[in-house]
């Protein structure tokens, strides 16, 4: 009976610990479980009884086979006008189908492309891509299937792993006699595909040894890639025709090695990572069925030691670190990721990101500037922004610009021909020279010689025939950033130069012929407008903010620090020779501390908002007025709505943000999933309750929406048509998978190439960037989906990305990285925000009011709000409060309400915070699909899931069996003892 | 100590599951104390514990074994609800592919306290 009794006790011990303990986790995690699980925690009840139309936002299709068709066919589109034809010696492409279609694909990349980044952007359950096989096969090319098989059959010893490019060596794959017998039957051509791709959390090494790539750098050709295409070189007129190389990377591979005549390559293909159906066009293009329009959105570096970025690129940590380490934080409140304190990197290189250097210095160096020191152009670059070559060829002609001073703006126009043999696309780019004058270097403005402003993909064109194409240029893309002068903008007295080009070196070409006579540009090609200073019409009441983020202007810098900007001014003397020293001050400890908690929060302020009203009004009251206008998020009704919100509502809505906004029952607002991109959404259709494949039980609900391929590609389309309609196919997968929140429209800056993320963002240029997300945005938002930029701000790594402080001066900032933020919200809308992990100098990003409030809001009108990048794990709680009020509206994670606790009284600015934030969360939500279904009469009620009723009611037993099992025990015992 | 003679089990396994419970509440505290893994409450469980071991050389064996058993219990409860985040990172593979040693030195000794505390109620005295 004794034993009887322990052993129940035993067992019925560990059942109740576990099921008690399971309760407690299950329930901060109810929606993830819930979702996983597809049971709703909610209900929505109708009261009214009336029939009223309520998909606000309506979808196109009637079933997600159709829509997922769509997807894969835009997939394909992308990357048929995105990806980048570099070479083609001899017209080597395209291979004429029949009688060059028996091709050899070399690379383990043959079996394992890169289709898609790693971290947050990859799908959960990705639909099955079409290979190098099938895109090949299907665009009828013959494939060498013994080799094929060679790479398949030994694909995992191969494959990339960690940071080891691996692949298979020319004697590995020349080891089996029958895969090089094979070669004779399948040498219409030798395709090399050379693959690099990384994702969050991790850049790419430059220079460590453990990473194969020559000299530990993972964007470098390693020892066995290169004996492949030495390999095939010898075999070159004899056994294959032709060798042809495809970049499968997002993030660019040095490319000296295209041009070395050791490896005698005849064409290569730029196509980033590939998305679901990719290889299609790939395959295409190669045969000729489409004819390649991609222009690179990426200077292409011969080795990227020749980009000035590369000096700073990584992470420093401060000189006298070790003296103040003692005062911050030993964890960040945990044990892994661990927020950084003492680790900055310096934005050096200010504007002279990409192009920008590389054409400004190219074009100082020609035109004898006194300080360019030596540039060879061609040892450095490899192929320019904007390059990228057609089976055909164009002409331009008529160029003229025309200015509108009614509407201050510029109209360039110029006709292209085609006078080729085949129908092709051509990008009409427009170039902006701004004048470099006395004022911008005593005030340390920087100008690059040229600079995108405007572009246009004309139409098919057959051979013969020509299209005009019109660009608008703003009057305000004239100006430049004063930080050092009137701090805002400033346009410069001098002479002003439009070009319509084909790359940006093509653009400085005839900038430098304009100016200079020289004969390597077309002068037919520039306009020139002569303009006066003009410090007033484009700075718009904007002033300096990040003077915090400018190591030579932040007011507790050390006076020790040896920094200092690149300057046009002085190429040879500001050139960085190494990362620069910075010291830590005990005030900026002070400031990077006081972040971590509220002590700067003044209390005592008793004048609290309204709270319990009773107004009756449910959140889709606030949808539109009596007359079916949009209520605006200042209008005074909001007051009257918000007042009706308890304290408690308040702080439970602000702090429910993982991957979601919460459910507020009292005034019928839907709990809604906002999710990752942003090269698709990475959920199932049928993950989201709120979706309509969970509501129509679609068949194909447990597919996942197609994934694209990297955004570059989508930016080397310059194609605004094909972005608008990437937006629209996001919006459509949106409703169908229940997203009402798309993090997905990453604008960070290709910096350098090495950013493991680069496959999120578009470019080195922040207009093309801007311009194509702008129409992504609109599209997307199209359909109710609410569009997070990110990350804001400054985030351009992965290493030591927690805390990072990054040093960058004000011009650069603005010109360049913000600039796609503020295109992408002032031109295409976008209704809400996620911020960097990063610290704009010392202050993080979601604790910048500079950031959050002034600039997206205050200058930009942003009327959404501002998530955090991940919060737990990251971040203190005890941070938190700063960030609300600095306008970070919500943490993107659930944390407890309890935390606002303490602001109940006496914290009445808090206060005003905590409901100001749940505005612009009620008014993004109101203003999306999440209120598809909703009506006057709908009411939402909380229910129980019935997973997590099962839970409860298991502790419940499980407790009940627990007590009774002690009992018996210690009854057992007691009579044990009494015998 | 008469109870060490006709049943020396009972005495040496409570000492034994005393101190590994106290060795691996300080190695707990020692790798995790201030993140958010560490959980005060499992810490101070297991010390707990630890000190209810001496009750077994005064005879209490049997109560000692049954109480040392609930106490390691929850306190591998509280310890498994303070790293089940930490462990949902890595199955992510997003910011950590791998746990970390301290994680798997300080999960297998939190679970061979329980373990031995089980075996310590189960047998026979």
């Amino acid at each position: 009976m004794r034993t009887i009794s322990k052993i129940c006790h035993v067992v019925f011990s560990f059942l109740f610990a576990i099921m008690l303990t399971a309760y407690f986790i299950t329930a901060e995690n109810v929606g993830i479980i819930s979702a996983a699980l597809n049971q709703p925690t909610s209900e929505r009840i109708d009261v009214s009884g009336e029939i009223q139309d309520t998909d606000y936002f309506k979808t196109n299709y009637t079933c997600l086979d159709d829509l997922i068709n769509d997807g894969i066919a835009l997939s394909e589109e992308i990357m048929a006008e995105g990806a980048v034809l570099l070479k083609n010696d001899n017209n080597c492409l395209p291979l004429n189908i029949e009688t060059e279609k028996n091709i050899s694909i070399f690379g383990v990349a043959s079996v394992d492309p890169a289709y898609g980044g790693e971290g947050s952007a990859a799908a959960t359950n990705p639909l099955d891509p079409v290979d190098v096989k099938e895109g090949f096969e299907n665009a009828g090319f013959t494939i060498n299937d013994k080799l094929y098989g060679f790479y398949n059959k030994n694909k995992n010893a191969y494959v990339s792993t960690g940071y080891k490019i691996n692949d298979a060596s020319w004697s590995d794959v020349t080891s089996d006699e029958k895969v090089s017998a094979s070669f004779e039957q399948y040498g219409d051509a030798a395709i090399v595909i050379l693959k690099r791709i990384r994702g969050e959390n991790g850049d790419l090494y430059y220079n460590n040894p453990s990473c194969d790539g020559e000299g530990g750098n993972y964007l470098a050709l390693n020892e066995n890639e290169k004996s492949v295409l030495r390999g095939l070189a010898e075999l070159k007129g004899t056994t294959f025709n032709k060798i042809i190389v495809l970049l499968n990377a997002p993030n660019q591979i040095e490319a000296e090695f295209l041009f070395d005549p050791e490896y005698k390559i005849d064409a290569a293909l730029w196509i980033g990572s590939v998305g679901v159906s990719g290889m299609s066009a790939v395959g295409k293009i190669l045969s000729g069925e489409i004819n390649p329009s991609g222009r690179l959105s990426d200077t292409f570096w011969m080795e990227h030691r020749y980009n000035p970025v590369m000096a700073n690129f990584g992470v420093r940590q401060y000189a006298n670190a070790s003296d103040y380490s003692s005062q911050f934080p030993t964890t960040s409140g945990n044990s892994y990721t661990g927020m950084n304190y003492t680790t900055y990197v310096m934005y050096q290189e200010g504007i002279y990101v990409g192009y920008r250097y590389a054409e400004t210095r190219y074009y100082d160096v020609v035109s004898l500037r006194p300080g360019a020191g030596d540039f060879d152009y061609n040892e450095a670059i490899a192929y320019p922004f904007g390059y990228g070559l057609s089976y055909t060829s164009f002409d331009y002609k008529d160029f003229s610009v025309d200015y509108d001073n009614k509407t201050d703006s510029y109209t360039v126009s110029v006709t292209v021909k085609n006078t080729g043999n085949v129908a092709g696309k051509e990008v009409v780019q427009i170039y902006l020279q701004k004048p470099y004058t006395d004022y911008d270097i005593k005030n340390h403005i920087e100008k690059s010689a040229a600079e995108l402003v405007g572009y246009e993909k004309t139409e098919a064109l057959e051979p013969g025939s020509e299209q005009q194409i019109t660009v608008t240029i703003k009057g305000s893309q004239l100006a430049s950033y004063d930080a050092y002068g009137i701090g805002s903008y400033y346009l410069d007295a001098g002479s002003y130069l439009f070009t319509a080009a084909r790359n940006s070196h093509e653009a400085t070409n005839n900038f430098l012929a304009k100016n200079y006579g020289m004969d390597i540009g077309d002068t037919n090609m520039v306009a020139s407008f002569e303009k006066n200073a003009d410090p007033i019409t484009y700075s718009n009441g904007i002033v300096n903010l990040f003077d915090g983020g400018d190591i030579l202007r932040y007011k507790n810098a050390s006076d020790k620090n040896n920094a200092h900007y690149i300057s046009r001014n002085d190429w040879v003397g500001t050139m960085p020779t190494g990362s620069v020293d910075i010291y830590l001050t005990q005030d900026m400890v002070d400031d990077i501390l006081v972040q971590n908690g509220d002590s700067w929060i003044e209390s005592g302020n008793t004048a609290y908002p309204t709270y319990g009203k009773d107004a009756g009004l449910q959140l889709i009251d606030m949808r539109a007025d009596n007359e079916g206008n949009p209520i605006p998020s200042d209008s005074e009704y909001w007051d009257e709505f918000m007042d009706q919100l308890t304290y408690r509502e308040i702080a439970e809505l602000i702090t429910t943000g993982l991957r979601k906004t919460g459910l507020l029952e009292s005034i019928g607002k839907p709990s809604t999933v906002e999710h990752n991109g942003p090269t698709g959404l990475t959920q199932k259709y049928g993950e989201s309750v709120n979706g309509l494949a969970y509501i129509y039980g679609d068949p194909d609900s447990s597919k996942s929406p197609p994934y694209y391929p990297s955004l570059g590609i989508l930016a080397s389309t310059f194609n605004t048509d094909i972005a608008a309609k990437f937006g629209e196919m996001l919006g459509e997968d949106a409703l169908w998978a229940g997203y009402s929140g798309f993090y997905g429209i990453g604008l960070n800056t290709h910096r350098s190439a090495y950013d493991g993320r680069n496959f999120e963002y578009y470019s080195e240029d922040p207009f093309l960037s801007g311009a194509q997300a702008a129409k992504v945005v609109a599209g997307l938002q199209s359909k109710g989906c609410n569009a997070y930029v990110k990350h804001v701000a400054g985030y351009e790594q992965q290493t030591c990305r927690v805390g990072l402080s990054v040093w960058s001066n004000e011009q650069a900032y603005r010109e360049i990285y913000l600039e796609p933020f503020r295109m992408a919200i002032v031109d295409g809308g976008a209704s809400n925000a996620m911020t960097s992990y990063t610290r704009i100098g010392v202050t993080l990003c979601p604790a910048s009011r500079e950031l959050c409030t002034d600039f997206l809001r205050g200058e930009c009108g942003m009327d959404g709000f501002v998530v955090s990048d991940m919060w737990k794990g990251r971040y203190l709680d005890s941070q938190l409060v700063t960030c609300l009020m600095a306008g970070c509206d919500l943490p993107d994670s659930d944390l407890s309400a309890d935390i606002y606790d303490k602001y109940a009284e006496n914290y009445g600015d808090v206060a005003e915070q905590m409901r100001t934030a749940a505005k612009r969360i009620l008014y993004a939500t109101v203003n999306s699909n999440a209120m598809n279904g909703i009506s006057a009469g709908t009411r939402i009620v909380k229910v129980t899931p019935p997973w997590q009723q099962a839970v409860i009611a298991g502790t419940i037993v499980s407790g009940i069996l627990f007590l009774l099992s002690t009992l018996g025990y210690a009854i057992t015992g007691i009579s044990k003892r009494s015998f | 100590m008469s109870g060490f003679r006709s049943n020396p089990l009972s005495v040496i396994l409570p000492l034994i599951c005393s101190a590994l419970s106290v060795v691996t509440a300080l190695l707990y505290r020692s790798w995790f104390i201030g993140s958010a893994e560490f959980n005060q409450i499992a810490f101070y469980l297991m010390i707990g514990a630890g000190a209810l071991g001496i009750l077994a050389i005064i005879g209490l064996g049997d109560f000692a074994a049954s109480v040392q058993f609930l106490m390691l219990l929850a306190s591998s409860m509280f310890y498994i609800y303070g790293m089940y985040y930490y462990v949902s990172i890595v199955l992510v593979g997003i910011d950590l592919q791998s746990f970390s040693t301290a994680f798997i030195a300080c999960s297998a000794l939190v679970g061979s306290t329980v373990a031995l505390s089980t075996l310590n109620v189960l047998i026979k005295r």
